[in-house]
């Protein structure tokens, strides 16, 4: 394999264990009026649409391979679609804010009540800096690793928790069935970052990104689906109340030699954090080659990861201080909006252009 | 026509970083021989000059001058009286013989060893003679002969002391090179075995060789390692560790791409896989590259054994490794920060026994574990009575007199008694997993299981990072060779691991010729 290069698996793993983190901080209501039950039927739903809206990146890469979404946007409209490329770079930073501010969240109330902002990111920005300073093989394979790692410690989870499930958690859904059903699959799909991320980590996959697609699909909805039924039978109505049910649900399991399961929860907990965080500055700071190229090397400059972590930080701090400020940027990104225009509407509007281009220029010959 | 020059000094440039090796100096033209013998010794004598080892004799033959030069403690004396000297003296020779006919003689009639040279200039002689050959020389000739009389003492093949195996061969390496290319030959009889020799160490002149198979070789594995090998710009060589880190990709990673072994049956195998061995004169340990991360795990038993118990000790193998980096790490984390995980009765064993230790559970750990390492260490280097001793007394006061006299809690004896017998099932890695074993417990005591956690994470990068010669040093875990796993976290039967190629080539994730 050439260097820089992941395989299927391992692009289909990185996008599994960066949807991982919005899995993992599953909620059933997701504050709105959708029940359990309908939430299993969205997210089967929601997989398949899902599936759907990856076609247009699958024909992209195939038909332009190598290729990530940025280049392509160049490409096919010059000036305006180096202006794109910021609309990227500013989603990446955003996430990667998110992300961080929302392991912090998590640390500061479920493990580490005490702990001072800083003691909890600053080293988990540390770790993922480094790996994005190793490169997308340096990542994937460290994903493959934690992969397994997640495997083995959901299999514990899950099946210490067999003993508590109550099937007459699961209610028969209600007059209102469809229209829940409806506004899951919305949160499903509005929560798909990865469609952007999978246009962007087109240059370093090779062959098989269809497969990688259906695979990653396939994988998340299984997982969440086994998230879902869980906090459904096993937390009941109690869910609604917890902020991170599925840490409760592993705080609940027990085994003989372990007293209770959160530690492996979060184990998993930071180990997806650390992928998702590393992969996005990676990203990032792949793009700002196309937004302030080196004058030199026309590549990275020395600073651009550097730059991208002062940002993410920046961006990441009010977050992280502030509850309302993390509510916000998580309604903002996830609104639906930046995932659709971002990972379906611009990667079909240049395919469309690229093709007509393609077109003009044969008929020219 | 500046930037022509700019370029070209440019493109000078880029060569020279490439290549990774500066311009040497120009190497001194070397003295050739003349035919004034006397002229010869006394050019000879300035290079020996205070080499109280140095031998001469000098002899009449046929009516010329000739001079035997040797290195005392190089050569077999016997041999050079019985072969050399003797029929030196006997010959047939009338005072009026040409010095060419004295050559002639010498080159076809003595009963002299196959190893023979001719020599032509001064640097060579002292060469030779630095090898354990006689060099002859004769008035009136420009040139002198070489005669392979090596017979100096080496130890005796043994069995190696750090990789000791219950079947298998008994022979290990031992320090004179040509030996240890024999043990190599005589288990793989094959015209595609290939020793490529290299004198390297700008003083030492030592004999490097690179021992690769043909066939099953990349290629520009062999030009990497070739041209690194090359590069080497040491003055004195004296163990294969002195060019290890010319081999190595990153030299500030915890873990090494670079194997060694005492075994010649391992190397066998290794060089059969398509990997590159390299041994150094004068030492036992051979390198082996590339090298991965679960090689350390493997050993010639698990071949011998039956495939389901060679799994069972390889899983007992990789368990000990973590447990021996994390379990002091984990005990320090989650006594300090997350005591509920433990069962309730076990927490109140441990509860009770860390309330009477005056240290805080984390500098506990440090203490004990910095105590281990010391008897370890004083164990290793004493004579070996004495460091039996210091095993046993060192035994006595951590296990049962600072538990009695209250200083560190019995749990903690026993999770470093656990640590430090699991750290010696692996023991190839046993100097990356006392540092990491300290680390967790540093990163356990500040952060508990987050700091472990992430520390995990990080370690999983450092090694992955590790893709030295286009192999990928965590393959085929990572990335993942299914077909390749039949030897890794399981032994699979013979049938089944024979009949895949186990070329390191061929391993996913690889950037080598096939």
């Amino acid at each position: 394999m050439e260097k820089n290069r992941i395989n299927t698996v391992q692009l289909m793993i990185l996008l599994f264990l960066s949807r991982l983190f919005n899995a993992l901080t599953y909620i059933p209501g997701m504050g709105s009026t959708v029940s359990g039950t309908a939430m299993l039927f969205s997210n089967l739903i929601g997989a398949g649409v899902l599936l759907l809206l990856f076609l247009p990146l699958v024909v992209m890469a195939n038909r332009y391979p190598e290729r990530s979404i940025v280049m392509n946007l160049r490409a096919g409209f010059h000036g305006i679609g180096s202006f794109g490329s910021i609309f990227y770079y500013l989603f990446l930073i955003l996430l990667a804010a998110q992300t961080l501010a929302q392991f912090q969240f998590f640390m500061s109330n479920a493990i580490y009540p005490d702990a001072a902002v800083w003691v909890t990111i600053l080293p988990m920005l540390l770790v993922a800096v480094y790996a994005a300073h190793a490169g997308i093989e340096g990542i994937a394979r460290a994903g493959f690793l934690i992969f397994i790692a997640f495997c083995i410690a959901f299999a514990f989870i899950i099946l210490s928790s067999v003993q508590n499930v109550e099937m007459y958690n699961v209610v028969p859904l209600g007059h209102k069935a469809v229209q829940e059903i409806m506004q899951g699959v919305y949160a499903v799909v509005s929560r798909g970052a990865e469609l952007v991320l999978f246009c962007l980590l087109l240059p370093y996959a090779g062959k098989g990104t269809g497969t990688a697609a259906a695979g990653f699909t396939l994988l998340s909805f299984s997982v969440q689906e086994i998230i879902g039924f869980f906090i459904l039978t096993v937390l009941g109505s109690f869910s609604y109340s917890q902020t991170f049910p599925f840490f409760s649900l592993a705080s609940m399991s027990e085994i003989s030699v372990f007293q209770r399961m959160d530690a492996l929860y979060m184990g998993i907990w930071v180990f997806v954090a650390f992928i998702r965080l590393s992969l996005l500055l990676l990203l990032a700071a792949d793009i700002i080659k196309f937004i302030l190229p080196d004058r030199k090397s026309g590549e990275h400059h020395r600073f651009s990861l550097a730059v991208t972590v002062l940002l993410v930080l920046a961006a990441a701090l009010p977050a992280c201080y502030n509850m309302k400020a993390l509510s916000v940027s998580y309604q903002l990104l996830f609104s639906g909006v930046p995932v659709l225009v971002l990972g379906v509407l611009i990667p079909a509007g240049v395919l469309l252009k690229m093709e007509w281009n393609k077109k003009k220029n044969k008929e020219r010959i | 026509m500046f930037r022509f020059f700019r370029d070209n000094l440019r493109y000078l440039r880029l060569q020279k970083t490439l290549s990774g090796t500066k311009d040497k100096e120009p190497a001194a033209t070397p003295v050739k021989l003349e035919k004034s013998l006397n002229q010869n010794i006394i050019t000879i004598m300035e290079k020996f000059r205070n080499s109280s080892d140095f031998l001469k004799r000098e002899i009449t033959v046929g009516g010329h001058a000739v001079a035997l030069l040797a290195d005392e403690g190089m050569v077999d004396l016997q041999i050079m009286t019985e072969m050399i000297f003797e029929p030196l003296i006997n010959c047939g020779l009338g005072g009026d013989a040409l010095a060419e006919e004295v050559y002639t003689y010498l080159e076809e009639t003595i009963p002299i060893g196959i190893d023979v040279n001719d020599v032509y200039d001064t640097d060579s002689v002292f060469s030779f003679i630095m090898s354990g050959f006689v060099v002859i020389l004769i008035d009136g000739l420009e040139k002198g002969i070489a005669v392979g009389a090596q017979g100096f003492s080496f130890r005796s093949i043994s069995e190696p002391s750090s990789e000791i195996n219950l079947r298998g061969s008994r022979e290990g390496f031992t320090e004179p090179i040509r030996i240890n290319l024999t043990m190599i030959r005589r288990r793989i009889k094959s015209p595609q075995m290939k020793f490529e020799l290299f004198k390297l160490g700008k003083v030492s002149s030592t004999d490097v060789c690179m021992v690769y198979m043909n066939d099953r070789v990349s290629d520009r594995l062999v030009r990497e390692v070739r041209q690194r090998l090359r590069g080497i710009d040491l003055d004195i060589i004296l163990e294969s560790g002195y060019i290890q880190p010319y081999l190595q990709g990153k030299p500030w990673s915890l873990f090494s791409d670079v194997g060694t072994t005492e075994r010649p049956d391992t190397l066998c195998a290794k060089i059969s896989e398509g990997r590159i061995g390299i041994l150094v004169d004068g030492t036992p340990f051979a390198l082996i590259v590339p090298y991965f991360f679960n090689e350390n795990f493997q050993s010639i038993d698990d071949y011998c054994h039956k495939p389901y118990f060679a799994t069972f000790i390889r899983w007992i193998k990789y368990i000990s490794f973590f447990m021996t980096i994390l379990l002091p790490g984990v005990y320090v984390a989650v006594g300090t920060f997350h005591p509920e995980l433990f069962p309730h009765a076990l927490l109140f064993n441990i509860a009770a026994a860390e309330e009477t230790t005056p240290l805080p559970l984390v500098l506990e750990a440090l203490v004990i574990h910095f105590i281990y390492e010391v008897m370890h260490e004083a164990g290793l280097r004493l004579p070996r009575p004495v460091g039996h001793a210091v095993s046993i007394v060192g035994g006595l006061v951590i296990g049962d007199a600072a538990v009695t006299a209250g200083l560190i809690g019995a749990p903690m004896v026993m999770v470093v008694a656990l640590t430090a017998i699991s750290s010696f099932v692996v023991p190839s890695l046993y100097e990356s997993v006392s540092i990491l074993r300290f680390a967790f417990i540093i990163i356990g005591g500040m952060s508990g299981l987050y700091g472990i956690t992430l520390g995990l994470a990080f370690l999983s990068v450092n090694m992955t990072k590790l893709n030295h010669f286009g192999a990928p040093y965590l393959a085929p875990i990572s990335p993942f060779s299914p077909k390749a796993m039949k030897d890794v976290l399981i032994r699979a039967r013979w049938g089944k691991i024979s009949r895949q190629d186990s070329r390191v080539q061929n391993f996913k994730g690889t950037d080598m010729d096939k």
